[in-house]
């Protein structure tokens, strides 16, 4: 009655919980399941150069109609470009040629002719690691391909009489990566009246020139792609800026479809930020992780994008504010990603005292003072460090009432970040690292131990639990919880207990019940 | 609002119009037929197995439906069913498969997903000769054929 696993989509369904080797393995059973599994296992193929279980040729070419991601590592060896593939959808090519192979041109030629076997189908190109692979002839078999829609290169020597037809080959694409390669191209050829969108089709760019590309380079891409949707510029934090001709593009809304912006390297002013932002409409994603994100960028952000905005990341030393952090979790809806410094739990909750006429006179009554609900119930991925209030140190105080509400506080802050935590049901990554060792942050003992663990119960789609630098006291409990609870859990990293005897137990105790989790998958 | 399904050896089953709309199949259905009292026909599952599936649609009638997340990882896990579904699967084989074929036909994707989870986890950490065992399949390869596909595959092994 396995006989559903006959059925192409069923074994598809399958195969998707399954590693290579398992349906490797599934191949070996049947006659009738390695004709069912073949095409799952083929699909997207690795060809480990130079290695003794590498794919032969003669593999290749039996499951060639399968093949539809095709993938070069290691050693180049030109015995296994193989002329059946013809089914192709992408091609990455990231090995390199062995010390005893001297022949680019060889290799870049079996290259272009497997582009030229899958030029209807191809789609997806990627050349990296190997400088000399480049030629002529790759770029016009890559530019005859009528769906190319993404090409990534990366630490490539391209010969400035190649420059032209490595463009026309970019022209038409919708993705574009160009890491560490040099490339020069004119902002405005001298013949053109008027200049057309030289990248048209251009929604996604990437680029981490070359430290001799001018910036002329990178504004031709960008003054030329009207309909770019993201932007991802790195640099070295040593290479200038081009900021006034940035400012320039900006202000003058040149790229009016961008959504996300993403340049880790450069810091870039709060002004900027702003200027950025006003240029964007409905933007998601926002990666400014060494950039000063202040009063003006965040007016920016939350009158324009609060709606819209996915990803935030900035990591910056009390950029954003903590004020400004409750803010963003408490209007962006549509968040899934955050990171920064800090949040205080007094933005949380706090409680206050407040002036009001009574009966006899003035009175102070207190109130509790509580931060609005996260509205992010998306959120997917969140690193920020809860600075809670301290009391640690009460002992200290001499006064009974401040002590008291001192507790007090404290509390009401653990409760009501765990209950906000906990409403973020969607959340695979917290990352609550501490920047100071031993700082006060959640306690994350469970409630019979006088946390607030259990709240978390609902996180079911934890992976990744990063705690280090806070000052923890947790005991095997606390793991044998998270490990029943979490069940996609795979990462966790932190400081269990001050005492590095006890955490270096614990460390081992996790790894081994996680090792013995992972068996049964 | 109750609606009648038939199974293949014509027995009848009332269920909430909630309740049947678990299945995609069945939504169209009743969105092309309109407003009427006629009961649905499902040729393609018998009694025993739409009893186990209308009670996994009753079970989980309240759930959110599954808007499929453009970022979804591709690395899909198995090892996430819920205790409820967990114990509704503890089946024998045929009916497992069966479940499986009933959920597919009647586009319960939920459902499909639980169904294909199972089987994963029954093939997971197995040798093949343990898979046919699980399976109750013959070997149809001879020794040499299957040396040959394992030397083939070599490649896969520690990916």
């Amino acid at each position: 009655m396995s006989s559903a696993l006959e059925l192409p989509e069923i074994a598809a369904h399958v195969g998707l919980y399954l590693s290579r080797r398992q349906l490797a393995t599934l191949m070996q059973v049947c006659k009738t399941w390695n004709y069912s599994f073949a095409p799952l296992l083929y699909r997207a193929c690795t060809i480990y150069g130079n290695q003794s279980k590498s794919l032969s040729l003669d593999t290749i070419n039996k499951y060639a109609s399968s093949i539809r991601d095709l993938s070069y590592e290691g050693c180049l060896d030109p015995s296994v470009f193989s002329p059946e593939c013809s089914q192709l959808v992408s091609l990455t090519i990231s090995g390199r040629l062995g010390r005893k192979t001297d022949r680019p041109l060889e290799i870049s030629t079996l290259i272009s002719q497997v582009i030229r076997n899958n030029s209807n189908n191809l789609k997806t190109f990627s050349l990296q690691n190997e400088p000399t692979l480049s030629s002529r002839g790759l770029w016009v078999a890559l530019a005859d391909c009528p769906n190319m829609s993404h090409i990534e290169v990366e630490n490539l020597i391209i010969l400035p009489e190649d420059m032209d037809v490595f463009w026309k080959a970019c022209s038409m694409v919708e993705t574009l990566s160009i890491v560490s390669t040099m490339v020069t191209l004119e902002l405005n050829r001298p013949e053109e009246a008027t200049p057309s969108a030289r990248f048209p089709a251009l929604q996604r760019l990437k680029i981490a020139l070359s430290e001799d590309s001018t910036d002329e380079t990178h504004f031709a891409i960008l003054l030329n792609a009207p309909n770019l949707k993201s932007l991802d510029w790195r640099g070295k934090i040593t290479t200038l800026f081009p900021i006034d001709r940035y400012r320039r593009m900006m202000s003058q809304r040149l790229l009016p479809k961008l959504q996300r912006l993403r340049m880790s390297s450069y810091q870039l002013s709060d002004q900027d930020i702003a200027l950025s932002l006003d240029a964007m409409t409905d933007a998601r994603e926002l990666n400014m992780r060494f950039s000063i994100f202040s009063d003006k960028a965040y007016q920016s952000l939350m009158s324009r994008h609060a709606t819209t905005i996915r990803v935030l990341i900035f990591n910056v030393a009390n950029f954003p504010t903590s004020a400004m952090v409750q803010s963003i979790l408490s209007s962006c809806f549509s968040l899934e990603i955050l990171e920064a410094r800090l949040i205080s739990g007094t933005d949380l909750v706090r409680i206050g005292q407040v002036e009001q006429d009574g009966a006899n006179g003035p009175e102070t009554t207190e109130n509790i003072f509580l931060g609005d609900d996260w509205v992010c119930l998306g959120l997917k991925s969140l690193t920020v460090n809860f600075e809670m209030t301290d009391n640690s140190n009460r002992e200290e105080l001499d006064d009974p009432i401040g002590v008291e509400r001192l507790e007090r506080q404290h509390k009401l802050e653990q409760v009501h970040v765990f209950r906000q935590l906990s409403r973020l049901t969607r959340l695979e990554k917290v990352n609550i690292r501490s920047m100071h060792k031993h700082s006060q942050s959640l306690d994350l003992r469970l409630e019979s131990r006088g946390g607030g663990l259990d709240k978390l119960a609902s996180l079911k789609r934890l992976e990744w639990f990063q705690f280090d630098w806070t000052a923890q006291e947790l005991s095997r409990e606390e793991i044998d919880w998270m490990l029943e609870h979490w069940p996609r859990l795979r990462i966790v990293i932190g400081t269990y207990h001050r005492d590095t005897e006890k955490d270096r137990g614990m460390q081992e105790y996790f790894g081994e019940r996680l090792r013995l989790r992972n068996i049964e998958y | 609002m109750p609606v009648t399904l038939v199974s293949l050896d014509n027995e009848n089953y009332v269920v909430d119009k909630e309740v049947a709309e678990r299945s995609i199949l069945i939504k169209n259905m009743l969105e092309d037929v309109g407003e009427t009292d006629s009961p649905i026909p499902l040729p393609n599952v018998t009694s025993t197995v739409l009893k186990k599936v209308i009670e996994y649609c009753e079970h989980h009638r309240n759930d959110p439906i599954q808007v499929p997340d453009e970022t979804d990882d591709p690395r899909k896990r198995s090892n996430d069913i819920e205790e409820w579904d967990m114990k509704f699967m503890q089946v024998d084989q045929e009916m497992l498969f069966e479940i499986i074929l009933a959920a597919n036909y009647l586009d319960i994707k939920p459902l499909l997903d639980v169904g294909c989870k199972t089987v994963a986890n029954i093939i997971k950490g197995k040798t093949p000769e343990e898979i046919r065992k699980a399976f109750n399949i013959v070997n149809d390869f001879t020794p040499e054929e299957e040396a040959q596909i394992r030397k083939e595959n070599e490649w896969a092994e520690d990916r």
